[in-house]
Protein backbone atom coordinates (compact mmCIF):
# COMPACT_ATOMS: atom_id res chain seq x y z
CA UNK A 1 0.00 0.00 0.00
CA UNK A 2 2.42 2.39 1.10
CA UNK A 3 5.04 1.90 -2.31
CA UNK A 4 1.74 2.41 -4.20
CA UNK A 5 1.17 5.63 -2.81
CA UNK A 6 5.05 6.34 -3.19
CA UNK A 7 4.92 5.81 -6.47
CA UNK A 8 2.81 8.92 -7.45
CA UNK A 9 6.19 11.02 -6.05
CA UNK A 10 8.21 9.41 -9.12
CA UNK A 11 5.04 11.64 -11.50
CA UNK A 12 7.58 14.59 -10.78
CA UNK A 13 10.12 14.49 -13.42
CA UNK A 14 13.81 14.16 -11.88
CA UNK A 15 12.18 11.54 -8.75
CA UNK A 16 14.27 8.79 -8.90
CA UNK A 17 12.15 6.74 -5.97
CA UNK A 18 10.94 7.20 -2.52
CA UNK A 19 11.15 5.26 1.04
CA UNK A 20 9.80 5.70 4.58
CA UNK A 21 11.31 4.63 7.18
CA UNK A 22 10.22 5.13 11.30
CA UNK A 23 11.11 7.09 13.62
CA UNK A 24 13.14 4.92 14.96
CA UNK A 25 14.66 4.23 11.57
CA UNK A 26 12.57 0.68 10.25
CA UNK A 27 11.83 0.98 6.61
CA UNK A 28 8.42 1.01 6.62
CA UNK A 29 7.42 1.32 2.13
CA UNK A 30 10.16 1.98 -0.47
CA UNK A 31 9.19 2.79 -4.12
CA UNK A 32 12.57 2.00 -5.33
CA UNK A 33 14.52 0.36 -8.06
CA UNK A 34 15.80 -3.19 -6.52
CA UNK A 35 19.13 -2.24 -5.87
CA UNK A 36 18.46 -0.43 -3.17
CA UNK A 37 17.67 -3.98 -0.70
CA UNK A 38 16.06 -3.36 2.53
CA UNK A 39 19.26 -3.81 4.76
CA UNK A 40 20.82 -0.73 3.17
CA UNK A 41 17.54 1.17 3.41
CA UNK A 42 17.52 0.26 7.53
CA UNK A 43 20.80 1.23 8.12
CA UNK A 44 20.04 4.21 5.94
CA UNK A 45 17.18 5.01 8.22
CA UNK A 46 18.43 4.00 11.38
CA UNK A 47 21.73 7.48 9.97
CA UNK A 48 18.42 9.33 9.34
CA UNK A 49 17.23 9.40 12.49
CA UNK A 50 20.64 10.35 14.34
CA UNK A 51 21.13 12.91 11.62
CA UNK A 52 17.38 14.43 13.01
CA UNK A 53 18.55 13.89 16.50
CA UNK A 54 21.39 15.92 15.61
CA UNK A 55 19.60 19.31 14.17
CA UNK A 56 17.02 18.63 16.55
CA UNK A 57 19.18 18.70 19.41
CA UNK A 58 17.27 21.89 20.95
CA UNK A 59 13.92 20.41 20.54
CA UNK A 60 12.72 21.50 17.51
CA UNK A 61 11.78 19.06 14.75
CA UNK A 62 12.50 19.68 11.79
CA UNK A 63 10.27 19.81 8.35
CA UNK A 64 11.91 19.06 5.87
CA UNK A 65 15.90 18.60 5.23
CA UNK A 66 17.09 18.47 1.57
CA UNK A 67 20.88 17.10 1.13
CA UNK A 68 22.57 17.98 -2.30
CA UNK A 69 25.16 15.38 -3.78
CA UNK A 70 27.09 15.87 -6.71
CA UNK A 71 24.54 14.97 -9.13
CA UNK A 72 21.47 14.22 -6.85
CA UNK A 73 19.19 15.31 -4.07
CA UNK A 74 18.25 13.55 -0.89
CA UNK A 75 14.91 15.16 0.56
CA UNK A 76 13.36 14.33 4.23
CA UNK A 77 10.00 15.34 5.35
CA UNK A 78 9.13 14.39 8.74
CA UNK A 79 6.04 13.53 9.35
CA UNK A 80 4.51 12.51 13.24
CA UNK A 81 5.26 8.61 12.31
CA UNK A 82 8.14 8.69 10.63
CA UNK A 83 10.72 10.06 7.56
CA UNK A 84 9.60 10.64 3.99
CA UNK A 85 12.72 10.09 2.13
CA UNK A 86 13.08 11.25 -1.66
CA UNK A 87 15.82 10.65 -3.90
CA UNK A 88 16.17 12.85 -6.97
CA UNK A 89 18.76 14.59 -10.01
CA UNK A 90 19.65 17.62 -8.59
CA UNK A 91 17.65 19.44 -11.32
CA UNK A 92 14.54 18.38 -9.72
CA UNK A 93 11.67 20.85 -9.79
CA UNK A 94 11.32 22.03 -6.56
CA UNK A 95 8.40 23.31 -6.21
CA UNK A 96 6.62 20.55 -7.77
CA UNK A 97 8.30 18.04 -5.65
CA UNK A 98 7.46 19.89 -2.27
CA UNK A 99 4.31 19.77 -3.62
CA UNK A 100 4.67 15.91 -4.15
CA UNK A 101 5.82 15.82 -0.82
CA UNK A 102 3.25 17.37 0.92
CA UNK A 103 0.69 15.59 -0.44
CA UNK A 104 2.31 12.04 -0.55
CA UNK A 105 3.14 12.37 3.47
CA UNK A 106 -0.29 13.07 4.54
CA UNK A 107 -1.86 10.09 2.92
CA UNK A 108 1.42 7.99 3.67
CA UNK A 109 2.08 8.88 7.36
CA UNK A 110 -0.99 7.04 9.05
CA UNK A 111 0.45 3.71 7.32
CA UNK A 112 4.12 4.23 9.00
CA UNK A 113 3.47 2.20 12.21
CA UNK A 114 1.31 -0.76 10.69
CA UNK A 115 3.26 -0.99 7.84
CA UNK A 116 6.79 -1.28 9.91
CA UNK A 117 5.33 -3.74 11.90
CA UNK A 118 4.56 -5.92 9.41
CA UNK A 119 7.48 -5.90 7.19
CA UNK A 120 9.50 -6.62 11.06
CA UNK A 121 7.23 -9.74 11.46
CA UNK A 122 8.65 -11.92 8.50
CA UNK A 123 12.17 -10.39 8.27
CA UNK A 124 13.35 -12.97 10.04
CA UNK A 125 12.71 -15.71 7.88
CA UNK A 126 11.78 -13.74 4.38
CA UNK A 127 11.16 -10.55 3.11
CA UNK A 128 7.92 -10.03 1.52
CA UNK A 129 9.22 -6.42 -0.55
CA UNK A 130 12.84 -7.42 -1.61
CA UNK A 131 11.15 -9.33 -4.57
CA UNK A 132 13.33 -12.43 -6.40
CA UNK A 133 16.56 -10.30 -5.65
CA UNK A 134 16.58 -10.63 -2.61
CA UNK A 135 15.98 -14.42 -2.40
CA UNK A 136 19.13 -14.86 -4.13
CA UNK A 137 21.34 -13.86 -0.83
CA UNK A 138 20.65 -14.09 2.53
CA UNK A 139 19.62 -11.25 4.17
CA UNK A 140 21.85 -9.76 7.08
CA UNK A 141 20.94 -9.55 10.65
CA UNK A 142 18.89 -7.54 11.62
CA UNK A 143 20.23 -3.97 11.98
CA UNK A 144 23.70 -5.20 10.25
CA UNK A 145 24.32 -3.03 7.05
CA UNK A 146 24.71 -5.35 3.75
CA UNK A 147 28.22 -5.64 2.25
CA UNK A 148 26.62 -6.69 -0.80
CA UNK A 149 28.04 -4.57 -3.93
CA UNK A 150 25.32 -3.32 -5.92
CA UNK A 151 25.93 -0.11 -7.91
CA UNK A 152 23.47 2.68 -8.66
CA UNK A 153 24.01 5.22 -11.95
CA UNK A 154 27.33 3.82 -11.94
CA UNK A 155 27.98 4.43 -8.36
CA UNK A 156 28.66 1.64 -5.72
CA UNK A 157 25.67 1.72 -3.26
CA UNK B 1 36.36 63.04 6.67
CA UNK B 2 36.39 62.09 10.03
CA UNK B 3 39.60 60.25 10.89
CA UNK B 4 40.33 57.11 13.11
CA UNK B 5 41.64 57.37 16.73
CA UNK B 6 45.12 56.96 17.82
CA UNK B 7 45.21 53.09 17.57
CA UNK B 8 47.41 52.66 20.65
CA UNK B 9 51.40 52.43 19.14
CA UNK B 10 52.89 50.26 16.47
CA UNK B 11 51.43 47.31 17.77
CA UNK B 12 47.67 48.59 16.89
CA UNK B 13 45.76 47.15 19.42
CA UNK B 14 42.10 46.82 18.62
CA UNK B 15 40.68 49.65 19.79
CA UNK B 16 36.94 49.05 19.98
CA UNK B 17 36.56 52.78 20.63
CA UNK B 18 37.35 54.32 17.63
CA UNK B 19 35.84 56.37 15.15
CA UNK B 20 33.73 55.47 12.19
CA UNK B 21 35.57 55.84 9.10
CA UNK B 22 33.78 56.57 6.02
CA UNK B 23 36.46 57.38 3.14
CA UNK B 24 35.30 58.69 -0.27
CA UNK B 25 37.01 57.73 -3.50
CA UNK B 26 38.61 55.05 -1.62
CA UNK B 27 39.28 51.38 -3.10
CA UNK B 28 40.00 48.33 -1.26
CA UNK B 29 43.54 48.48 -1.75
CA UNK B 30 43.42 51.71 -0.19
CA UNK B 31 42.15 49.90 2.77
CA UNK B 32 44.36 47.38 2.72
CA UNK B 33 47.34 49.76 2.37
CA UNK B 34 45.52 52.09 5.11
CA UNK B 35 45.77 48.87 7.84
CA UNK B 36 48.87 47.87 7.08
CA UNK B 37 51.10 51.24 7.69
CA UNK B 38 49.05 51.39 10.42
CA UNK B 39 50.40 48.27 11.78
CA UNK B 40 47.13 46.81 12.91
CA UNK B 41 46.03 43.61 14.25
CA UNK B 42 42.49 43.47 12.81
CA UNK B 43 40.35 41.37 11.11
CA UNK B 44 37.84 42.58 8.42
CA UNK B 45 34.70 41.35 6.75
CA UNK B 46 34.27 41.72 3.39
CA UNK B 47 30.81 41.70 1.76
CA UNK B 48 30.03 41.92 -1.74
CA UNK B 49 26.27 40.58 -3.16
CA UNK B 50 26.45 37.64 -1.44
CA UNK B 51 30.32 37.20 -1.34
CA UNK B 52 31.74 37.08 1.87
CA UNK B 53 35.45 37.02 3.03
CA UNK B 54 38.13 37.87 5.49
CA UNK B 55 41.14 39.93 5.94
CA UNK B 56 43.68 39.03 8.97
CA UNK B 57 46.34 41.87 9.27
CA UNK B 58 48.82 41.52 11.81
CA UNK B 59 51.58 44.03 12.58
CA UNK B 60 51.79 45.27 9.03
CA UNK B 61 50.82 42.77 7.23
CA UNK B 62 48.10 40.97 5.33
CA UNK B 63 48.62 37.38 7.30
CA UNK B 64 45.33 35.44 6.05
CA UNK B 65 42.71 35.67 4.05
CA UNK B 66 39.23 33.87 3.81
CA UNK B 67 36.53 33.75 0.94
CA UNK B 68 33.75 31.35 -0.10
CA UNK B 69 36.36 28.96 -2.33
CA UNK B 70 39.58 29.71 -1.19
CA UNK B 71 42.29 30.35 2.12
CA UNK B 72 45.13 32.66 2.00
CA UNK B 73 46.84 34.40 -1.22
CA UNK B 74 43.83 33.26 -3.14
CA UNK B 75 41.59 34.27 -1.30
CA UNK B 76 43.26 37.81 -0.81
CA UNK B 77 43.42 38.02 -4.69
CA UNK B 78 40.10 37.41 -4.89
CA UNK B 79 38.46 39.76 -2.74
CA UNK B 80 41.09 42.34 -3.99
CA UNK B 81 38.97 42.18 -7.30
CA UNK B 82 35.75 42.31 -5.77
CA UNK B 83 34.46 45.91 -6.71
CA UNK B 84 31.12 46.05 -5.22
CA UNK B 85 30.47 45.64 -1.35
CA UNK B 86 31.43 46.73 2.67
CA UNK B 87 33.91 46.67 5.34
CA UNK B 88 33.46 46.24 8.38
CA UNK B 89 35.68 45.08 11.46
CA UNK B 90 34.91 41.78 13.19
CA UNK B 91 36.28 39.52 15.58
CA UNK B 92 36.35 35.87 14.24
CA UNK B 93 39.14 33.32 15.27
CA UNK B 94 42.31 33.70 14.33
CA UNK B 95 44.33 31.24 12.24
CA UNK B 96 46.66 28.38 13.40
CA UNK B 97 48.83 29.41 10.77
CA UNK B 98 49.74 31.86 8.85
CA UNK B 99 48.77 31.34 5.47
CA UNK B 100 49.95 34.43 3.22
CA UNK B 101 53.66 34.78 3.05
CA UNK B 102 53.78 37.62 0.46
CA UNK B 103 54.13 41.29 1.41
CA UNK B 104 51.00 43.62 1.26
CA UNK B 105 53.16 45.85 -1.34
CA UNK B 106 53.37 42.22 -3.92
CA UNK B 107 49.81 41.14 -3.07
CA UNK B 108 48.63 45.20 -4.05
CA UNK B 109 50.64 44.42 -7.30
CA UNK B 110 48.99 41.23 -8.11
CA UNK B 111 45.45 42.06 -7.80
CA UNK B 112 46.53 45.32 -9.83
CA UNK B 113 47.71 43.19 -12.92
CA UNK B 114 44.50 40.89 -11.96
CA UNK B 115 42.73 43.83 -12.44
CA UNK B 116 44.21 45.36 -15.73
CA UNK B 117 43.97 42.11 -17.44
CA UNK B 118 40.60 42.23 -16.61
CA UNK B 119 39.82 45.80 -18.30
CA UNK B 120 39.90 48.97 -16.44
CA UNK B 121 37.27 49.19 -14.07
CA UNK B 122 36.85 50.26 -10.19
CA UNK B 123 38.12 47.78 -8.28
CA UNK B 124 35.78 48.57 -5.28
CA UNK B 125 32.45 50.27 -5.50
CA UNK B 126 30.91 50.47 -1.99
CA UNK B 127 27.69 52.02 -1.93
CA UNK B 128 25.99 53.42 1.11
CA UNK B 129 25.93 50.88 4.04
CA UNK B 130 22.39 49.82 4.59
CA UNK B 131 23.03 49.63 8.38
CA UNK B 132 20.78 52.60 10.34
CA UNK B 133 24.35 53.54 10.94
CA UNK B 134 25.65 54.32 7.50
CA UNK B 135 25.93 57.57 6.66
CA UNK B 136 23.51 58.98 3.58
CA UNK B 137 24.05 58.37 0.27
CA UNK B 138 24.23 61.45 -2.08
CA UNK B 139 23.83 62.01 -5.74
CA UNK B 140 22.45 58.85 -8.02
CA UNK B 141 22.05 54.92 -6.59
CA UNK B 142 25.25 54.38 -8.14
CA UNK B 143 28.23 56.87 -7.05
CA UNK B 144 30.44 57.47 -9.68
CA UNK B 145 32.74 57.88 -7.28
CA UNK B 146 34.03 54.43 -5.43
CA UNK B 147 33.43 54.49 -1.65
CA UNK B 148 34.11 52.82 1.55
CA UNK B 149 32.56 52.77 4.70
CA UNK B 150 34.49 50.71 7.37
CA UNK B 151 31.55 50.86 10.54
CA UNK B 152 31.22 49.50 14.20
CA UNK B 153 30.14 45.40 14.39
CA UNK B 154 26.76 45.46 13.42
CA UNK B 155 24.41 44.33 16.31
CA UNK B 156 23.18 40.51 15.94
CA UNK B 157 20.06 41.67 15.98
CA UNK B 158 19.91 43.76 13.20
CA UNK B 159 17.17 43.22 10.89
CA UNK B 160 17.54 41.46 7.28
CA UNK B 161 18.40 43.27 4.44
CA UNK B 162 15.41 42.98 2.21
CA UNK B 163 17.57 42.66 -0.30
CA UNK B 164 20.14 40.59 0.50
CA UNK B 165 21.52 38.53 3.79
CA UNK B 166 24.77 39.42 5.22
CA UNK B 167 26.73 37.82 7.50
CA UNK B 168 25.76 39.98 10.18
CA UNK B 169 22.23 38.95 10.03
CA UNK B 170 23.29 35.53 10.30
CA UNK B 171 22.19 33.95 14.04
CA UNK B 172 24.68 31.96 13.59
CA UNK B 173 27.79 31.13 11.67
CA UNK B 174 30.68 28.83 11.77
CA UNK B 175 33.76 27.68 9.33
CA UNK B 176 35.61 24.56 10.48
CA UNK B 177 38.33 22.91 8.54
CA UNK B 178 37.98 18.98 7.29
CA UNK B 179 39.59 17.75 11.33
CA UNK B 180 36.38 19.92 12.49
CA UNK B 181 38.70 22.66 13.81
CA UNK B 182 37.54 25.88 13.87
CA UNK B 183 38.25 28.73 11.64
CA UNK B 184 35.58 31.75 11.79
CA UNK B 185 32.72 31.61 14.25
CA UNK B 186 30.21 34.38 14.97
CA UNK B 187 26.89 33.76 17.28
CA UNK B 188 26.03 30.79 18.69
CA UNK B 189 28.40 29.20 17.22
CA UNK B 190 29.33 26.82 20.20
CA UNK B 191 26.20 24.76 19.46
CA UNK B 192 26.26 24.94 15.83
CA UNK B 193 29.74 23.84 15.39
CA UNK B 194 29.02 20.36 16.59
CA UNK B 195 25.86 19.69 15.08
CA UNK B 196 27.33 20.99 11.67
CA UNK B 197 29.55 18.37 12.30
CA UNK B 198 28.02 15.61 12.89
CA UNK B 199 25.17 16.41 10.18
CA UNK B 200 27.76 16.89 7.90
CA UNK B 201 29.49 13.40 8.23
CA UNK B 202 25.74 11.21 8.38
CA UNK B 203 24.84 13.05 5.21
CA UNK B 204 27.72 11.65 3.32
CA UNK B 205 27.02 8.09 5.14
CA UNK B 206 23.87 8.42 3.76
CA UNK B 207 24.77 9.18 0.44
CA UNK B 208 27.29 6.55 -0.25
CA UNK B 209 25.08 4.66 1.19
CA UNK B 210 22.76 5.71 -1.43
CA UNK B 211 25.24 5.98 -4.23
CA UNK B 212 24.86 9.88 -4.09
CA UNK B 213 28.91 10.72 -3.53
CA UNK B 214 30.00 14.28 -3.51
CA UNK B 215 28.01 15.77 -0.39
CA UNK B 216 27.83 19.39 -1.25
CA UNK B 217 25.19 21.18 1.04
CA UNK B 218 21.99 20.77 2.88
CA UNK B 219 19.31 22.72 4.60
CA UNK B 220 17.07 22.18 7.06
CA UNK B 221 13.76 23.84 7.75
CA UNK B 222 12.25 24.61 11.44
CA UNK B 223 9.71 26.76 12.74
CA UNK B 224 11.90 29.19 13.76
CA UNK B 225 14.87 29.06 11.91
CA UNK B 226 16.86 27.41 8.87
CA UNK B 227 20.44 25.75 9.11
CA UNK B 228 22.17 25.75 5.81
CA UNK B 229 25.66 23.44 5.74
CA UNK B 230 27.82 23.93 2.63
CA UNK B 231 31.04 21.88 2.14
CA UNK B 232 33.37 24.17 0.28
CA UNK B 233 35.92 22.94 -2.63
CA UNK B 234 38.51 23.46 -0.32
CA UNK B 235 37.10 20.76 2.34
CA UNK B 236 35.89 23.26 4.79
CA UNK B 237 32.44 22.88 6.06
CA UNK B 238 30.36 26.35 6.26
CA UNK B 239 27.55 25.95 8.69
CA UNK B 240 25.16 29.21 9.35
CA UNK B 241 21.38 29.69 10.73
CA UNK B 242 19.13 32.15 9.83
CA UNK B 243 15.89 33.43 10.84
CA UNK B 244 13.33 31.22 9.03
CA UNK B 245 11.22 33.88 7.52
CA UNK B 246 14.83 35.69 6.18
CA UNK B 247 15.46 36.07 2.42
CA UNK B 248 17.79 32.67 1.90
CA UNK B 249 17.42 32.71 -2.34
CA UNK B 250 21.23 33.75 -3.00
CA UNK B 251 21.98 30.86 -0.12
CA UNK B 252 20.41 28.71 -1.88
CA UNK B 253 21.34 29.70 -5.10
CA UNK B 254 24.83 29.09 -3.89
CA UNK B 255 25.04 26.19 -2.16
CA UNK B 256 22.40 24.34 -4.77
CA UNK B 257 19.85 23.38 -2.29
Amino acid sequence: MISQILAGMRDVDGVHGSFVVTKTGELAGKDLPPMFDDAVLNEVGRRVVRLHEGLCADGDDFDHCVMRFADHKLYLRSVPNGFLCVLSTSGVNTPALKMALTLTSRRVDPLIVDAAAAAAAPRSTAHPSAGPRNSEAPQPASGAPSRRQATYRGHRV
Amino acid sequence: MSLPADRGGVDGGVDDDGFRVSLEGATLPDFVQMECLAQSNRVFRITSGHRIGYLFFSKGQMIHALSGDHVGEPAALEILRWRDGSVEPCSVGWPDAQTIHSTWQNLLLLAAQARDESGRHKLVSFPGNRSATAPATTGSMRSETPKLVKKEEPSMSAPPSSRSLSLAQFQAFVRLDPAGNLISAKGEAEELAPVAAYAARLAELIGNMLGMEGFRSLECGFAKDRVFLHRERSGNLVALKVPADAEVAALRERFGV
